[in-house]
């Protein structure tokens, strides 16, 4: 078959624009998504280890729904059902903001990617062997000290690779934001193809994007756990 | 309760007697079937990508890692817009739903494959020349095997993740769990919570069921094994 490429017209003028800010959404999505996920997984896992049943309770449950409810279903939730569940001028605020879809992406994103970092970490805290806790102890470490000092750094040489696997794993997801018509690549691409009908073109743009972010994610993770060897490796 | 036994039915099997079948039958059904298509197209890239011959193996490596680069919405759309771009003739959606996940289970696969092969070590295949097997032949009755029996737990995590993402496919129009969920949620704006209450509890109650049994199976099996597993095969057995 013969297909005239046409790049001139996906770079030109407003489509250039759409995909700068594409980019820029696309980024900062799954920079601020990440982040927060991270941050909850990690909150998660100390109420998962928590030696109070109820709380316990509630941290494994928030796991196991998190886990098991596919991500777009709660990008979708936080996009539609999450306004209505607020009294009348709350929701009317919420759902008149611009930004609405660009944070119920985040919090879709965050939430179902953070049951598996917390098991992810929780299974780094796990391997650690019980016998440096008991040294840390016998040498007068208290227990803050004992976290700071012993746990952490070993927790999360431990869970470094899985926690990389999961992060990409949510830099992937950040496309579903495209049903929120969140302006990210994926719905800059297709807008692009519906105007102009160069749809291979959009289409191989936004893979070649997955692929350098992939690949940037990728050194980046062996640079680091290079930097972590070194400091664990006693 | 007769309308709430009704609604429930059009979540689970769509319009299906009046219509085609749609709802939780059609991921079901769907993420089955690319799961067993997958499972053989990624035992071969697996096998490609540990042969000795170096072309195959740079092709299979390369196919790998640049279908594991990219979300799988983008798949669909690749097969979606693209396909019938160069075929020039439209093609169903749901063939192309299927085909776009096929791909996306095989190179997955292929990873939980690739880690078996490594846990059992290149001894294996050494014995299985020695003892006068032909490739085939070592590969179905010594490695096979153990490698599906090491990795079981792997396969069905992800199994549970196929069935998750198999909702990505209502975005090009498929009425599979989540489009049913939408479609109800729309027409009648009272059942807003309640279809995603619906749509929750669905996919909840078989991943749950499903993560349960890996966890079983992974129990089953004794610990020694799974400690190596877990280093490789990270990426589904969290």
């Amino acid at each position: 078959m013969n297909y005239e490429f046409d790049w001139q017209t996906v770079f030109s003028g407003q489509y250039l624009g759409w995909i700068i800010e594409g980019l820029k959404c696309s980024l900062s999505l799954m920079a601020v998504s990440s982040i927060l996920a991270v941050l909850i997984g990690v909150i998660t896992t100390f109420g998962n280890m928590s030696k109070n049943r109820i709380i316990h309770f509630i941290a494994v449950a928030y796991i196991e729904l998190c886990r098991n409810i596919p991500t777009l279903i709660w990008l979708l939730f936080f996009y539609y059902v999450f306004p209505e569940l607020f009294p009348e001028t709350i929701k009317k605020a919420m759902n008149s903001s611009p930004d609405l879809n660009y944070w119920a992406a985040v919090a879709g994103l965050s939430i179902s990617s953070s049951g598996y970092i917390s098991e992810i970490i929780r299974g780094g805290i796990m391997a650690v062997p019980k016998e440096q806790i008991s040294a840390a102890k016998s040498l007068g470490h208290s227990k803050l000290q004992t976290w700071l000092y012993i746990i952490w750094p070993q927790a999360i040489k431990n869970c470094f690779p899985p926690l990389v696997t999961r992060v990409v794993h949510n830099v992937k997801n950040t496309s579903l934001a495209l049903t929120l018509s969140v302006h990210e690549i994926m719905w800059a691409t297709q807008q692009i193809e519906s105007i102009t009908f160069r749809g291979l073109e959009v289409t191989i743009l936004a893979t070649v994007f997955f692929l350098v972010i992939n690949v940037i994610i990728g050194l980046a993770a062996r640079l680091l756990e290079k930097r972590m060897t070194p400091a664990a490796g006693h | 309760m007769n309308e709430f036994l009704n609604n429930l039915k059009f979540f689970l099997v769509g319009p299906y007697p009046n219509g085609e079948l749609g709802g939780l039958a059609i991921n079901l059904i769907l993420s089955l079937a690319t799961m067993v298509s997958g499972f053989v197209l990624g035992l071969l890239l697996a096998l490609g990508r540990i042969s000795g011959n170096r072309l195959l193996k740079g092709v299979c490596s390369f196919v790998i890692e640049l279908i594991r680069a990219m979300p799988l919405i983008l798949l669909v759309f690749w097969f979606y817009f693209m396909i019938p771009l160069f075929a020039g003739k439209p093609m169903p959606i749901l063939l192309s739903a299927y085909l776009s996940i096929t791909i996306y289970s095989a190179v997955n696969q292929a990873e939980i494959f690739r880690s078996g092969f490594v846990n059992i070590g290149k001894g294996q295949w050494q014995v299985a020349e020695c003892t006068g097997l032909s490739y085939f032949q070592s590969v179905v009755y010594i490695i096979l095997p153990q490698t599906l029996r090491m990795m079981l737990p792997s396969f069905v995590s992800f199994f549970i993740s196929i069935l998750k993402d198999t909702s990505v496919i209502s975005i090009i129009g498929v009425i599979d769990l989540t489009h049913i969920g939408r479609m109800v949620s729309q027409r009648d704006p009272s059942k807003l919570v309640y279809s995603y209450v619906v749509m929750g509890v669905l996919y909840f109650i078989f991943c749950f069921a499903l993560s349960r049994l890996a966890k079983h199976i992974e129990k089953k099996q004794g610990l020694g094994q799974n400690i190596r597993i877990k280093k490789e095969g990270a990426a589904f057995n969290n």
